[in-house]
């Protein structure tokens, strides 16, 4: 899920990095040092999960791990995962380098919700697993994610439904995947070391 | 993140350092160990630098580069007409995807969509020269391929002239192999930003550290 260049109107891509430009800010604020070797794994993972296709569905999809992203991070989330989407830009030819603002909004502002609706987990002591809760978040990441595309598409003259539907129903089987990965990973690392998840802010 | 052992040490230090750029002169062995991490973001600063050297060359070097996540390939058959394909990098075909084609003279000739195997076909007008497609997708994918078409001549003669001044253009694979050389260039560029940042982040701390020094002295 990568806008590519010469999709969206310039006032669009160029309003897309200033968004950008103030939400890493914040989120390089929010960054402790003693984060940033967790930062880094987890950008790395983001960085490559797009190579990893999902032969599902009508058409091509790869898994995003921006929901997953999220809850490791946090806030944080949003700077990984720009510098993750400008690599996979300039090295492997996804998306594209204008679209970088808004491909890092699409993908990064669903990471920070992600995070939000994790957190009303531990917030609200809800008596359900951790498992549920890693999975919703990483299940609503991708979600997000297509509603946000849809979006911009439609701000350039696509219909709204139309996108949405079909990118929502395109990417069911990496919402599913990244649910499962999120929530595995959220309910073993509450067991092996919690403080993790506890330490972003 | 600054342990009360090491501020004990620079504490000492301080007395006869120079406080620059985050580094001090008259360090010594009895430093502790620990404290050596302030010392990697100058080993770091060189990494930085011959990886965003080792990026630039494999930017310039790659062929796919900058080919965009959908992918388009253009074939002149033998009856003249021309086929379209476009598809994702794992090879699955794009289907129902919009096609353009622009003739040499730039306006637009033809318009359609893929079919399900993603492919398109056109016969193109008698127009010698360089022929245009876009395709656009509708998950925001967009992408575009040129093929020349040769003038005044039958079907037969043009794809034989088309063999004759291309004899080594091929199909392209329409499943790209795994980018090894992009993978490892991408982790060293995140391991170095995040070296950078560290770096930075520890300076401002230095920084606080010379200042509550300062003021507990005076």
């Amino acid at each position: 899920m990568h806008i590519s260049d010469g999709v969206l109107p310039p006032a669009i891509w160029i309003s897309g990095y200033v968004v950008t430009a103030g939400i890493s800010a914040i989120s390089l604020r929010k960054m402790d040092v003693d984060d940033v070797p967790k930062v880094a794994v987890v950008t790395a993972s983001f960085f490559v999960a797009s190579l990893l296709h999902v032969k599902f569905g009508p058409t091509s999809v790869h898994l995003i791990l921006n929901g997953f992203a999220g809850v490791l991070l946090g806030w944080t989330a949003f700077a990984s995962i720009l510098v993750g989407l400008a690599l996979q830009a300039f090295l492997f030819g996804h998306g594209g380098i204008t679209s970088l603002g808004v491909n890092a909004i699409m993908m990064g502002l669903p990471a920070i919700a992600a995070y939000q609706l994790f957190r009303l987990h531990s917030k609200f002591s809800f008596k359900v697993n951790d498992f549920l809760f890693g999975f919703l978040a990483g299940f609503f990441g991708v979600f997000f994610g297509t509603i946000i595309l849809a979006i911009l598409l439609a701000m350039s003259g696509e219909q709204f439904f139309g996108v949405a539907k079909l990118a929502a129903i395109a990417h069911l089987p990496v919402m599913i995947i990244e649910g499962i990965i999120t929530g595995f990973v959220v309910s073993f690392l509450k067991r092996v070391k919690p403080e993790i998840l506890e330490g972003s802010k | 993140m600054i342990k009360k052992d090491v501020i004990a040490q620079v504490l000492q230090l301080s007395e006869n350092s120079d406080w620059k750029d985050g580094r001090m002169d008259g360090w010594k062995g009895s430093v502790p160990r620990a404290s050596c991490r302030y010392s990697i973001p100058s080993v770091f600063a060189p990494y930085c630098i011959i990886m965003i050297f080792i990026a630039v060359h494999l930017l310039l070097t790659a062929d796919s580069a900058l080919a965009h996540k959908m992918m388009m390939d253009s074939m002149v058959n033998d009856n003249g007409t021309v086929l379209l394909e476009t598809f994702f990098p794992d090879g699955t075909p794009a289907r129902n995807t919009k096609v353009e084609v622009f003739s040499p003279d730039g306006s637009q000739f033809v318009t359609g969509t893929t079919n399900a195997d993603g492919q398109f076909i056109f016969t193109p007008g008698r127009e010698a020269g360089v022929w245009k497609a876009v395709a656009t997708g509708k998950m925001g994918h967009k992408t575009s391929t040129e093929f020349e078409i040769g003038a005044g001549i039958s079907a037969e003669e043009q794809t034989e002239a088309l063999k004759e001044s291309k004899p080594a253009r091929k199909r392209i694979a329409h499943k790209e192999p795994i980018p090894w050389n992009q993978i490892l260039s991408g982790f060293g560029f995140i391991f170095g930003i995040s070296a950078f940042i560290i770096s930075l982040k520890l300076k401002a701390d230095l920084k606080k550290l010379k200042n509550a020094l300062t003021s507990t002295r005076n």
